[in-house]
């Protein structure tokens, strides 16, 4: 049984914390008090399976205790027949500037966002570019150099060829596979989690 | 082992944008704008990543064109994890 000291830690840090900690041990109680957390580690407990526990530790405070089980990190299957448990996600990447407001600082987010993608600790399945995005992906791009490491780590790269055409950028298409919209929403509905640096 | 690089800090994104560009116009410095790892600031700031090796030339560099600092990192690169040393 491992103890955390998740005082002053808001959501969603308890619940990384407590995932993280449940890698290693079977049990744990996790000291919180942001009033946000044992509803949240609730939850964790129920789409995990583990064993729940809380009890009040003071004013605004509470020990949770979270026990793995013969069932857990075997969820359950969604109606929609997807594992909302499983750690793979793609990225759509639809724009070559993160956010709005400021077009340099948005290139430059992008950046930051892709560089950020490699050192995550689970890689994303796919990265799906359109509009805007398949720039990224051209010669001369300078994202590439932060991509090339992600397709070498086997994340696919997909561009979609009608932007590419749009954009005049068919022939300069520099990693990744040409893609089709049918096939890019395939992907993304077969697909629970997506993330958009939007 | 794994990969060493060089990272710079800025006290503020104009500044760390502005470096960056200005050390783009030199590919061999191979520089790339990061986010500030939390492990070196629990801040949201930018950084800039880069070829250690040619640490001396982009210094002079930046000095030559009037760009400031913050700290220099040596960044060392094992998997997908990158622990920080304070270099200068």
């Amino acid at each position: 049984m491992k103890e955390i000291d998740a005082l002053d830690k808001v959501c969603p840090a308890p619940i990384i914390m407590s995932k993280k900690a449940l890698k290693d041990v079977d049990e744990i109680e996790i000291l919180v008090n942001d009033d946000m957390a044992p509803e949240n580690l609730r939850k964790l407990a129920a789409q995990q399976n583990y064993e729940y526990g809380v009890k009040e530790n003071g004013e605004n405070e509470w020990k949770v205790r979270l026990k793995r089980t013969d069932k857990s990190g075997q969820p359950e299957p969604t109606k929609a027949g997807f594992n909302e448990q499983g750690e793979s996600y793609i990225v759509v990447i639809n724009t070559d500037v993160m956010g709005h407001g400021d077009e340099t600082l948005g290139r430059n987010l992008l950046h930051s966002f892709v560089y950020s993608l490699t050192e995550q600790d689970v890689l994303p399945d796919k990265i799906i570019c359109y509009n805007g995005g398949v720039k990224l992906v051209v010669e001369g791009s300078d994202f590439l150099t932060d991509l090339k490491p992600l397709a070498e780590a086997g994340v696919d790269i997909y561009a979609c060829g009608a932007c590419l055409d749009f954009f005049g950028l068919k022939d300069k298409v520099a990693i990744g596979s040409i893609s089709n919209m049918y096939e890019i929403v395939d992907m993304m509905r077969k697909q629970n989690r997506i993330v958009r640096p939007d | 082992m794994g990969h060493t690089f060089g990272l710079m800090t800025f006290n503020t994104t104009h500044e760390a944008i502005s470096a960056k560009d200005l050390l783009k116009e030199h590919p061999e410095f191979t520089p790339s704008i990061i986010s500030t790892p939390g492990t070196i600031s629990a801040g949201c700031g930018m950084s800039v990543r880069f070829d250690y090796t040619k640490k001396q030339d982009i210094l002079k560099l930046l000095a030559d064109k009037g760009f400031t600092y913050k700290k220099i990192y040596i960044g060392n690169r094992v998997g997908v994890k990158s622990t920080y040393e304070v270099d200068q």
